[in-house]
C-alpha cells in the first residue's frame, strides 16, 4: 500500500477514535449527573414522605401532650403544624430535620423560617408520579381525617363540641376522658396505620421506581464509559499503530537509502539499497539502487575507458617518441642520401668521362694480350729444355751422393782403427807406469803412438765433416732440382693456361667495344638521373625535417593527454565498483 | 804421478792409474736382475766375471753415452779385511793418460760425507781434475754384491 494512502487512513482511523471520544466523553459526565441528580431526588422523595409521617406523629404529639397537660402551648403549636404544612404559615428551614421537639422542650425554634409552601405543592415539585401522588394524597386526606378527631378531642377539653352542622357551638362541661378516649382508642391507632401503610406503600414504589431509574442511568453510563475505553484506547492504538508505520515503513528504509546513498557518495558504487517495499520508499530505493548500477556501469566503463586511454596515450607516446627517432633518423639518413646522390652524380660524371678512356685503353689491351701470347708460346719451348736439362743434374747428384756414402764407410773404418790404436796405447801406459823405470821408454812409445791415434782420429773428424757437409749439400741439391722440375713443370702447365686465356680475352675485347658505346650513353643519362634523384631527395629532407618538428608538437600534445588520461584513471579509480 | 782422465758431465776427474787393472771397449753387458740402477751389468773377462758400475748414474742419475770413447775400467779396491777385490768402471772419455804432481792435490772443499767419491782437486794442468779412489766407490750395497762375488 502506498504511504500515502495509509498516512490518510491512519489519520482518518485516529479522527474518528477522538471524534468518539469527544462525543462519549460530555455523554458520560451528563449520565453521571443524572445519577446524582436521581440520588437527590430520592432522597429529597423519602424526606418528603418522612415529613408527612413526621407530621403526623407531631400532631399526634402535640394533641397528646394538650390533652394531657392542656397546656395552650401545645394547641398553638398544632394549629402551627396544620398551617405550615397546608402552606399558610412560613416552613422553617430544614424542616425535615427534628425541630418540634427542641419547640416543645424550650419554645425556641432551633432554625428561621422559610417561605410559605405546602406540603402537597413540594410533592408536586418534586415531581412524583401520578400513583405514588395519590398514594401520599391518600395518606394526607387519612392524615387530615385524623386532625379532625384531634380537633373534636382538643374542643373536649375545652368544653366545645360538634353541632349537627359539623361546627363547633355547643359548650358543655370540658370532657378530657372522652379526648383521651379519643386519642388513645383503637381508632385513633386504626387512622394512624391507615396514614402509615400508603406511605409505606409508596416508599416501596418510590424505592422501586429509583431503583429501576438509576439501573437505567448506571447502565447507559457504564455502556458509555466502556464506549469512551474503548475509543481511548482505539486512539492508542491507532497511534502506537501509525509511530510503528512511521518508524517501520517511513524512518527505517528513508535510514537504509539515505545510508546506501552516503555509500555510493563516498564512491562505495558496489553498495545497495536493500529496501524493496510495495511504496513510493521502495520505488525510491529501486531508483536508486538503478541509478548507483547506472553510475556503476559509468564508472566502469569510466575506469575501463581511462584505463585504456592512458595506456593508449602511452603508447601513442612511445610510438609517437620512436617515430620522432625514426624520423630523426631518417633525416639523418636523407641528409646522407643527399650527400650520397650528389656524389653519384659526380662520379657518374667522372665515371662517363673515365669510361672513354677505358674503351682506348681495351684497344690497347687487345693488341697487347695479342703480343704476350705470341711471347708466351716462345717461352714454353725455352722451359721444356730446362726441364730436360734439370733431369740430367739429378742423375748426376744420385751418383755423388753414392760415392760419399762410400767414402763414409772408409772413415768409419779408420775410426775404429785409431780407437783401438788409442785403447791399446792407454793400456800400454798404463802397464809402463807398473812396470817402473823399465818401462819408461815404453811408456814414451805408448804415448807417441797414441798422439798418432789421436792425430788420425782428428783427420778423420775433418774427413767425416767434409763428407757430411757433401751429403747435405747434394741432398739440398736433390731437393732443389725435384723443386724446380715441379715448378717448371707447373709453369708450363700456367703458361698453356695463361696463353688460352689471353686468346679469350682479345676475342672479349674485341667485343667489347660495340658495348661500351651503350654503357657510355647509359652513363649519360644516369648522370642526368642522379642530379634529379639528388634535387628529389633535397626536397625530401626539407619535408622530413617539416615532420619532425610537427611530430614534436603532437608529441607534446600526446604528453599532455597521457597526464590527462592518468588524472582520469586517478579520479575513477575513487569508486570501488565491488564492495 | 800417471792417472787416467775421464769426464762426467762436462768435468774432468782422474783416477790413479796404479789402481788400474786393464781399461777395455765397451761390450755388452749382462744385467743383473733386483740390482739397483747404477749397476751396468756383469761381464767375464779372463776367467772371472766382474760387476760393472756406471759411475755417472751413480754420481749424477745420468747414464753413460753408449760412444766409442766410453770405455769399461777394471780397478783393484783395497778392502778391509785386507784383501782386493776387482771393480768395473764405465767411464766417458777414458781416452788419455796425464801425469800430475803429488804435491799439486788440494782437498776437497767439500766436507767429506760417507758416499762422497772426490778426495782431492788437482791446482795445476789442463783442466781442474778431481781425484776419485776407488775405495770411496765402494758403499754398502756394492760391498755386498762383491762379496758375494768373492
Amino acid at each position: 500500500m502506498p504511504i500515502k494512502r495509509m498516512m490518510y487512513l491512519l489519520i482518518a482511523v485516529n479522527l474518528v477514535a477522538l471524534l468518539c471520544m469527544l462525543f462519549a466523553a460530555p455523554a458520560v459526565l451528563t449520565g453521571h449527573e443524572l445519577a446524582g441528580k436521581l440520588h437527590k431526588d430520592r432522597y429529597h422523595s423519602y424526606l418528603l414522605a418522612d415529613e408527612l409521617r413526621q407530621h403526623s406523629d407531631d400532631l399526634t404529639h402535640m394533641v397528646r401532650s394538650y390533652a394531657s397537660t392542656g397546656d395552650l402551648r401545645f394547641k398553638t403549636y398544632f394549629n402551627e403544624i396544620i398551617a405550615i404544612a397546608d402552606g399558610k404559615a412560613p416552613r422553617p428551614i430544614d424542616y425535615n430535620r427534628p425541630y418540634w421537639d427542641y419547640v416543645a422542650t424550650s419554645d425556641d425554634k432551633p432554625r428561621a423560617n422559610g417561605s410559605e409552601i405546602s406540603l402537597v405543592e413540594l410533592m408536586h415539585q418534586a415531581g412524583f408520579p401520578k400513583d405514588e401522588m395519590e398514594l401520599l394524597e391518600f395518606s394526607k386526606h387519612q392524615s387530615d381525617d385524623l386532625v379532625n378527631t384531634e380537633i373534636k378531642a382538643m374542643n373536649a377539653i375545652e368544653g366545645l363540641f360538634m353541632d349537627e352542622a359539623g361546627y363547633y357551638t355547643i359548650k358543655g362541661e370540658p370532657d378530657p376522658e372522652l379526648a383521651r378516649q379519643l386519642l388513645f382508642s383503637p381508632a385513633y391507632y386504626t387512622a394512624k396505620v391507615k396514614i402509615v401503610r400508603p406511605l409505606d406503600k409508596l416508599t416501596e414504589k418510590m424505592e422501586q421506581r429509583f431503583d429501576n431509574l438509576v439501573e437505567a442511568a448506571e447502565d447507559k453510563i457504564y455502556k458509555l464509559e466502556t464506549f469512551l475505553a474503548i475509543c481511548l484506547f482505539a486512539v492508542f492504538a491507532s497511534i502506537a499503530f501509525t509511530i510503528w508505520v512511521v518508524f517501520a515503513r517511513v524512518i527505517s528504509p528513508v535510514n537504509s537509502i539515505v545510508d546506501a546513498v552516503v555509500r555510493v557518495g563516498k564512491g562505495d558504487l558496489g553498495s545497495k539499497c536493500d529496501y524493496n517495499g510495495n511504496n513510493e520508499l521502495g520505488t525510491l530505493s529501486s531508483e536508486v539502487n538503478a541509478m548507483t548500477d547506472s553510475l556503476k556501469d559509468l564508472t566502469g566503463s569510466m575506469q575501463v575507458s581511462s584505463g585504456q586511454l592512458s595506456e593508449s596515450a602511452a603508447n601513442m607516446a612511445i610510438a609517437t617518441k620512436e617515430q620522432e627517432a625514426t624520423t630523426a633518423e631518417q633525416a639523418v639518413s636523407t641528409q646522407e642520401i643527399v650527400v650520397s646522390s650528389q656524389e653519384i652524380s659526380q662520379t657518374a660524371q667522372v665515371l662517363l668521362d673515365n669510361m672513354g678512356e677505358v674503351a682506348n685503353a681495351v684497344d690497347i689491351a687487345a693488341n697487347m694480350a695479342q703480343q704476350g701470347n705470341s711471347d708466351l708460346q716462345r717461352m714454353e719451348i725455352v722451359l721444356n729444355n730446362m726441364v730436360s736439362a734439370s733431369k740430367v743434374i739429378s742423375q748426376k747428384l744420385a751418383a755423388l751422393n753414392e760415392k760419399t756414402s762410400n767414402i763414409s764407410m772408409v772413415v768409419t773404418t779408420i775410426n775404429k782403427v785409431s780407437d783401438q790404436t788409442n785403447l791399446l796405447s792407454v793400456n800400454a801406459a798404463i802397464e809402463a807406469d807398473k812396470a817402473g823405470e823399465a818401462g819408461i821408454g815404453f811408456s814414451t812409445v805408448a804415448s807417441e803412438i797414441r798422439r798418432l791415434a789421436d792425430q788420425t782420429a782428428v783427420a778423420t773428424w775433418d774427413i767425416e765433416q767434409l763428407v757430411k757437409e757433401i751429403q747435405t749439400a747434394v741432398s739440398s741439391g736433390v731437393m732443389s732440382m725435384e723443386k724446380f722440375h715441379e715448378d717448371i713443370d707447373k709453369g708450363v702447365d700456367e703458361m698453356q693456361q695463361v696463353s688460352g686465356k689471353f686468346g679469350e680475352i682479345v676475342d672479349q675485347v674485341r667485343i667489347l667495344g660495340p658495348h661500351f658505346e651503350a654503357v657510355h650513353e647509359g652513363m649519360e643519362s644516369q648522370s642526368v638521373g642522379a642530379s634529379q634523384i639528388s634535387e628529389g631527395i633535397s626536397q625530401l629532407s626539407e619535408t622530413v625535417s617539416n615532420l619532425l618538428e610537427s611530430i614534436r608538437f603532437s608529441n607534446q600534445a600526446i604528453d599532455e593527454v597521457n597526464s590527462e588520461a592518468q588524472t582520469l584513471q586517478k579520479t575513477c579509480s575513487r569508486f570501488r565498483l565491488e564492495s | 804421478m800417471q792417472y787416467l782422465s775421464f769426464t762426467l758431465g762436462d768435468d774432468y776427474y782422474v783416477i790413479p792409474t796404479e789402481d788400474i787393472v786393464t781399461v777395455l771397449p765397451l761390450v755388452r753387458l749382462t744385467e743383473v736382475p733386483q740390482a739397483p740402477n747404477y749397476v751396468a751389468g756383469i761381464f767375464r773377462y779372463r776367467d772371472a766375471v766382474h760387476l760393472v758400475i756406471d759411475l755417472s748414474l751413480l754420481t749424477s742419475g745420468v747414464a753413460s753415452k753408449q760412444l766409442m770413447s766410453t770405455r769399461i775400467v777394471l780397478l783393484k779396491c783395497p778392502l778391509d779385511n785386507g784383501k782386493d777385490v776387482i771393480l768395473g768402471l764405465l767411464l766417458e772419455s777414458a781416452v788419455n793418460t796425464l801425469m800430475l804432481d803429488d804435491e799439486g792435490w788440494q782437498a776437497n772443499p767439500i766436507k767429506a760425507t760417507p758416499g762422497q767419491v772426490v778426495d782431492g782437486i788437482h791446482r795445476e794442468g789442463k783442466h781442474p781434475y778431481q781425484r776419485v779412489t776407488p775405495r770411496e766407490l765402494l758403499n754398502d750395497t756394492v760391498l755386498d754384491i762383491l762379496h758375494a762375488n768373492q
